[in-house]
């Protein structure tokens, strides 16, 4: 290849590279305007204090005007995401750490790939064992005329919310330098210590990080939650209710609803509420992982 | 060596036999070290010197195909028995590695934590956090800044922090990795005279690959050759009058 052939091949790179990568920032971007655009027209129309406080959801009621209360929802949302994360960090932690210091390599080699192959499970799948096994059991367990609530949707969240927790943060304590846990053996530590006060604390980025994803997962996951949670409309008040997530509200009302009217935008509206939540908790886990990092 | 045998040895190692896996890695090793002594060990890369100082304390635990035979002596007990508290033993037997390697916290949490596990009180940690960066010749440079992240530290004062570490939990033995391997000259400098410092509270025992500081800090040196003891003796005879063929060539840099 002589050089002017080389300096167009890098040219051609250098546009190739460059048109995917801004590309990929416009689309995002792209997407971010398109829910400020309708969120706005949406405030055009109803005020962002009502929007706020109103503890009703019922587009349909009262004629033209609907009730447009995000309170339900996100109540429902945060209900199902904060039980899903209390199930999945405790099990999903201590599995990696039973995978990453327990187990011998032959029988990691057996689970990771397991636990990796139930991230593979479609959510229709999950939210089918929730309706058929897990609904009825909480049901009959707690003497309940219906399982579809919020406990069905947050057992079934951990369930999906655990393979990505027990992937990144076993990756983070296998990656733990054999030199540091070999210094605190050398000290005079056990296995417990050593894990406890060494291993965890240099992992706990990655760790962190691997629970803000799984529970990222979680906020955003639709499918699972519309089928097992029962979508009843009223406001939540335990885990033992029917709740209807943001994101169940706008699957289920974006296909019927007339473009151009105000239901239409409120559903933007809360596309918009669900996209800064998850934003929030990416900046919150990249903010943590940063400041315990300087330590490395 | 008749002055030893009033003495008691700080470790004795007894044909030890040590293999990883199919490969044996030590063969019939002896050695003796006496107490408040630095013993050198030396040899070509692979010769089994660094197996040998981790069988001191035991730090082939960690690995799972590892086989012993034979025995390792310390204070009259003979370690590798399973029944053999290991953790107490690390307590007894420091060990400082090749790589520095403080853990990610702040410089005097380093030096708390093996304080901290070992049950000393709440009350006398700070004191023997001082006592243990003074003794390191680390105080004067630190003293400003213990609650800031220890890796910032450089590589030198970092070596330097990982011996405090060691000193602080007050063991008998040190064991010593290639503790200059990764160190400019100046910063070895100072971990030499460390080390000829803590010679008089301590026994230390040391895995070098430079000849020159072996001759520098050692008052005894060992030679191993594939996994064998090829000669130990004072370090003055090892390299000016060695009695094998074998160190000659090697203290002479024919080989190695």
């Amino acid at each position: 290849m002589n050089a002017k052939n080389r300096n167009r091949y890098d040219r051609l790179a250098t546009w190739f590279f460059g048109i995917n990568g801004w590309m990929g920032i416009a689309i995002l971007l792209g997407i971010f305007a398109m829910l400020v655009y309708n969120t706005i027209a949406f405030f055009a129309r109803v005020s962002p204090m009502d929007f706020i406080t109103n503890t009703q959801w019922n587009p349909g009621a009262e004629g033209p005007k609907g009730l447009y209360g995000l309170l339900p929802l996100l109540i429902s949302t945060l209900l199902v995401t904060f039980g899903a994360m209390l199930l999945a960090v405790p099990i999903g932690i201590g599995t990696a750490v039973f995978i990453s210091e327990y187990t011998s390599p032959r029988v990691k080699n057996i689970l990771k790939p397991a636990v990796e192959m139930l991230a593979a499970i479609p959510s229709v799948v999950i939210g089918f064992i929730g309706i058929v096994i897990i609904g009825p059991g909480i049901a009959g367990t707690f003497g309940l005329s219906n399982g579809l609530n919020a406990m069905n949707g947050a057992i079934l969240l951990a369930m999906m919310a655990l393979p990505t927790i027990i992937t990144v943060a076993e990756d983070a304590l296998h990656a733990v330098p054999a030199d540091l846990k070999e210094a605190s053996y050398g000290l005079g530590a056990g296995k417990w210590t050593t894990l406890y006060r060494v291993a965890i604390p240099a992992a706990r980025p990655g760790i962190i990080a691997g629970v803000m994803l799984g529970m990222g997962r979680a906020i955003g996951e639709t499918m699972t939650v519309l089928m097992a949670t029962g979508n009843a409309l009223s406001f939540p008040s335990g885990f033992f209710d029917s709740v209807r997530t943001i994101t169940a509200t706008i699957a289920i009302e974006l296909g019927e609803v007339p473009h151009q009217t105000t239901h239409y935008y409120g559903l933007f509206a809360l596309a918009l509420v669900l996209f800064l939540i998850t934003l929030t908790v990416n900046s919150l886990a990249d903010r943590i992982s940063h400041r315990i990092r300087q330590y490395h | 060596m008749s002055a030893t045998a009033q003495i008691n040895p700080a470790v004795e190692v007894k044909k030890l036999n040590l293999w990883f896996g199919e490969k044996q890695v030590l063969k019939d090793v002896s050695l003796l070290v006496l107490p408040h002594t630095v013993t050198a060990l030396i040899g070509p890369s692979g010769c089994g010197k660094s197996t040998l100082l981790r069988s001191m304390n035991r730090m082939h635990d960690l690995s799972p195909d590892v086989r012993m035979e034979g025995s390792v002596w310390i204070d009259g007990e003979s370690i590798l028995e399973s029944r053999v508290q290991v953790t107490s033993l690390r307590r007894k037997v420091g060990m400082v590695f090749q790589k520095p390697n403080p853990f990610p916290k702040s410089i005097f949490d380093n030096i708390a934590y093996g304080l901290h596990i070992n049950g000393v009180r709440k009350e006398d940690i700070e004191a023997r956090v001082i006592s243990a960066l003074q003794r390191s010749f680390l105080w004067e440079e630190v003293k400003d800044k213990l609650q800031q992240p220890a890796r910032r530290l450089s590589g030198g004062q970092q070596q330097r922090l990982c011996i405090a570490r060691t000193i602080a939990v007050e063991p008998e033995i040190i064991l010593m990795d290639e503790p200059c391997s990764a160190l400019d000259p100046i910063s070895t400098a100072k971990i030499e005279e460390l080390i000829l410092e803590l010679r008089s509270r301590y026994t230390i025992v040391m895995v070098t690959h430079n000849m020159q500081q072996a001759q520098r800090v050692a008052g005894f040196t060992a030679f191993m050759y594939m996994g064998e003891m090829i000669e130990f003796n004072l370090t003055d005879n090892i390299f000016h009058q060695p009695e094998k063929e074998l160190t000659r060539n090697y203290v002479a840099g024919n080989f190695g």
